[in-house]
């Protein structure tokens, strides 16, 4: 059989890498230009401001403030977590199981919620458990005087997000529930299960890839929020971001906050190398 | 007919799963309209029920550089950013998409690394970045920063149009004597583009939303309507705050019909024949 | 030039990477007007081998050539050559109208004679009323139909067809096909028609090109290629088949025996040497039932394992000894027998055919 000549071989590449190389440059460039660029110049500050150390990173494992912070931090994620995990999942389930409008149209309306800003949605939990809001009314009515404080407190940060969250690990868990064939629980009945059985044995373990998804993007989202803990939580008790913002916004430790920030980066993309290596970052982004 | 998948419950359990449901959709929903009578509440303060009504702060809003401004910032940086986005991600995702390339693996991971960094980390990053080069409080500053936050939504849709693109129409265009240019311009292109148009409207969006970058770079006077909002919260107590939430909400709304405009009509017009069909 | 070699393949070979052969040895002389089938099981090359006619893969070795011009050099946009597609691959952004006359325009023909075209080959596939329709519009055989009015509209030296039917049910396909001939028996054009249903490739084609693994099998009209395959593949691709095993006696004479079912003459013996092993290839519905014994013929005593009625023909299938055997008849004449039961079948000679092994 006669062999490919080597120049054809070549030519055919050259033109074609170099085409490659233009398409895929300009958006390299401009990635590392303005994205790689200021994380190493943080990195870089977290290490060298004030002087060349790492006493940032000390002051942030040794200093009682910072280490409650990122403690505080960690619980309120893993509990917003767990509470979006027991509201989406009726939810979703009722919305994927029943073809019918109603179904549909709670997942429209969660959808919707993506679609509304976070401060939007922050600020109606302003108004919502402000002293002049329907919760205090509430309270006062039921007995509570003087009402105790609702807004500005770690609970208010907690129901923001998960307001804000839920919509997210909503879709998270439709998305795969869709994809379960219905007839394997029905296959289940026949052959024997109970209903409870047949949901905890076959329809469950089925919708764990998609609350996994969604618990690594619900907690991820948590640990790094701004908005709402800085609009609704207390003052005192700051989460990591917040802490962050303060640090070089009114404090200008521009050393400390870079380290911190550097610290919460390193958080995030362990937790999603975690998950790339178990199960794929492309199943993240379906 | 109403299909049931979810592996067979009895009546109970079925009622008890969907009043839950309804509950939790409650939940999320109906907090956000709060904002809706807040808007034309007529205290000053965030008081909720209102205790009266009017229009006194829609006209403020509409008065009122300080929110016009903003809201034009907005407008202008989030499409700048989204034509920029499209132009960094629609050749990338070609290349990835199409081609074999060593290195694959390095650019696709380059171009989502944007989404797995926090916020705040950006913003902070941005912060000192821009004010070593002088650019901070300015147009071009947050423009590039909600580029780079973009680009890795616009390409997840840009890249899975591309994906469902069937290559046998471009081969059938070239089989009836089209050119590979004009088989790109009158085939390739208009087929992709109501997938490129979303891709352009996810980027849009994601700009114009964004808070927490543009609070640290983006200053008084090129402030962003997400910043503006959050000032007004937190130093001004402002309500009109209300009245850009409700007219937020509505346009999302309106956004929403509009896409989803055809299902809406199909429903109407089988409501209708039903209805014919009831009346004989 | 010849009609004979409207377009020709020449030791056609295609490689990827060096490593994976797709297609090799490939060579074929198409009569122009002819209707030519590839048939074969995935991967065996077929569509490979139409997608370098079409000119969107690039031999790796060989040459193709129309009309007595190389193609090697014509890039697929100026090839002239109509392709059908299973997905049917209609633009979804144009009206039917604007699909159809999307070659002409191409071709910059003036838009009064684009408009006068595109209705008479709307026409010609009854789709008259159709022309503002969008593809999503209509059914999976009316597009198909579309896809047809549209690469037959300009004319096209060579019209190829990829598995065009293979996404329509039963019905539909049977329609089509009838469509299909007719369109080739009116135009005249040159067809060449990819598929890897046999009976579909039997009853449309004037020959057929059997594929298997890269390598074309055999080239024959459906008749030669059902009674005398040239291999064990094609024996068992195209159709049912019975192998039996056999030995030449005598070659001068052409005597063959065939096991313990008895040794026959057969003219075909003649081109094997004495004492050579053979395959003997009977298809089912030669094998008789009730049948008198006869000269120059094969007897079986085969027990019943399992009987599947169609209604008009049936199937039975049982051993002979170690043989496994496979019989077709009518329904009517195995009415009455059951699994479990002999029965007796003979083959006459002139039904067997011989293989080497």
């Amino acid at each position: 059989m006669p062999a490919e000549t080597p120049t054809m071989v070549a030519r055919k590449s050259l033109s074609e890498r170099f085409g490659t190389l233009l398409l895929v440059a300009p958006v390299m460039i401009f990635i590392i230009a303005v994205f790689i660029v200021p994380l190493v110049r943080m990195a870089w500050l977290s290490i060298s401001d004030p002087k060349l150390s790492l006493d940032n990173y000390v002051m942030l494992f040794s200093s009682a403030l910072y280490a409650k912070s990122m403690l505080r931090t960690f619980l309120i994620s893993l509990s917003v977590t767990l509470i979006c995990i027991f509201l989406a999942y009726p939810l979703a389930y009722y919305a994927a199981t029943r073809g019918n409008l109603w179904g549909r149209f709670l997942l429209i309306a969660a959808a919707l919620s993506f679609w509304i800003s976070f401060i939007v949605r922050t600020y109606a939990w302003l108004v919502i458990l402000g002293n002049r809001g329907p919760v205090i009314d509430i309270l006062k009515t039921v007995g509570f005087e003087p009402a105790p404080r609702v807004l500005f407190t770690t609970t208010a940060t907690m129901i923001g997000l998960t307001h804000i969250l839920l919509p997210y690990m909503i879709l998270a868990l439709y998305s795969v529930m869709t994809k379960i064939d219905g007839n394997l629980g029905r296959a289940a009945l026949s052959l024997g299960a109970t209903p409870f059985r047949s949901f905890i044995k076959v329809y469950f373990p089925l919708t764990l890839p998609g609350l996994v998804n969604g618990c690594v993007l619900v907690f991820i989202f948590c640990l790094g929020f701004y908005v709402t803990p800085a609009l609704l939580g207390s003052p005192r008790d700051l989460m990591v971001a917040g802490l962050i913002a303060t640090e070089v916004q009114d404090l200008l430790q521009w050393g400390l906050a870079s380290a911190m920030a550097m610290l919460l980066l390193a958080i995030t993309v362990t937790l999603l190398t975690i998950y790339d290596r178990l199960i794929g970052l492309d199943r993240l982004w379906g | 007919m109403q299909s049931s998948k979810g592996g067979g419950m009895d009546r109970v359990n079925r009622l008890a799963v969907t009043l839950v449901a309804s509950l939790i959709g409650l939940f999320v929903v109906a907090p956000m309209f709060v904002v809706v009578p807040m808007s034309f509440s007529s205290a000053q303060s965030f008081e909720f029920p209102p205790p009266g009504y009017w229009v006194g702060y829609y006209e403020k809003f509409f008065e009122t550089p300080g929110w016009l401004i903003p809201v034009g910032n907005s407008i202008f940086i989030g499409s700048v950013s989204a034509f920029l986005t499209m132009l960094l991600v629609v050749p990338a995702a070609f290349a990835l998409v199409r081609r074999q390339f060593r290195g694959k693996n390095i650019v696709r991971l380059a171009v989502m690394l944007p989404l797995m960094v926090p916020s705040i980390v950006m913003a902070l990053g941005y912060f000192e970045f821009f004010g070593i080069i002088g650019l901070n409080q300015t147009y071009a500053a947050v423009v590039l920063a909600h580029t780079c936050i973009s680009i890795p939504i616009a390409f997840l849709v840009v890249a899975a149009t591309l994906k469902g693109f069937d290559r046998n129409l471009e081969r059938a265009a070239i089989s009836l004597g089209a050119n590979p240019l004009q088989t790109f311009a009158l085939i390739t292109l208009p087929v992709l583009r109501p997938g490129f148009l979303v891709a352009l409207l996810f980027a849009f969006v994601h700009s114009f939303d964004e808070s927490v970058i543009a609070l640290f770079i983006s200053g008084r006077d090129v402030a962003t309507l997400p910043r503006k909002m959050f000032d007004s919260i937190t130093v001004d107590a402002d309500p009109v705050i209300a009245v850009v939430s409700t007219l937020l909400i509505g346009v999302v709304l309106i956004g929403a019909l509009i896409g989803h405009y055809r299902e809406i009509a199909a429903l109407f017009s089988s409501g209708r024949k039903s209805g014919l069909a009831h009346a004989r | 030039m010849n009609a004979e070699d409207y377009l020709v393949l020449t030791d056609l070979y295609k490689t990827y990477n060096g490593e994976q052969i797709a297609v090799r040895d490939v060579s074929l002389s198409v009569r122009r007007g002819e209707f030519i089938s590839f048939l074969g099981p995935s991967g065996s090359g077929k569509t490979t081998t139409l997608m370098m006619i079409a000119g969107f893969e690039q031999p790796s070795a060989g040459s193709i050539m129309l009309g007595g011009r190389s193609l090697d050099v014509i890039p697929a946009y100026r090839r002239n050559i109509g392709i059908v597609f299973q997905s049917y691959a209609l633009f979804p952004h144009m009206t039917v109208r604007r699909n159809v006359g999307f070659p002409l325009r191409m071709r910059k023909v003036p838009s009064a004679e684009i408009e006068r075209r595109v209705d008479k080959v709307l026409e010609m596939v009854g789709l008259g009323s159709f022309g503002e329709r969008r593809p999503r519009e209509l059914s999976g055989g009316q597009q198909q139909r579309v896809a047809l009015a549209r690469a037959l509209v300009f004319e096209p030296d060579v019209l190829l067809l990829d598995e065009p039917l293979g996404a329509l049910d039963k019905n539909l396909r049977e329609q089509m096909q009838v469509e299909i001939k007719r369109l080739h028996r009116e135009l005249g054009i040159t067809m060449i028609y990819v598929t890897h249903d046999q009976s579909e490739a039997m009853t449309l084609s004037d020959r057929l090109v059997v594929f298997s693994d890269g390598r074309i099998e055999q080239i024959g009209t459906p008749l030669e290629v059902y009674h005398k395959p040239a291999s064990r593949f094609v024996a068992d691709f195209v159709g049912d088949c019975n192998r039996l095993p056999g030995r030449i006696v005598d070659p001068v004479k052409g005597i063959v025996e065939v096991g313990a079912f008895g040794t026959i003459h057969l003219a075909q013996a003649c081109a094997f040497s004495v004492g050579a092993a053979v395959e003997v290839v009977l298809r089912p519905e030669f094998m008789r039932l009730n049948a008198l014994e006869a000269d120059n013929s094969l007897a079986f005593s085969v027990a019943i394992e399992g009987l599947v009625n169609y209604g008009d023909t049936a199937v039975l299938i049982g051993k002979a000894g170690s043989q496994d055997i496979r019989l077709r008849s009518l329904a009517y004449d195995v009415a009455g027998l059951s699994e479990g039961q002999t029965i007796t079948a003979r083959a006459d000679a002139k039904h067997c055919w011989l293989l080497p092994v």
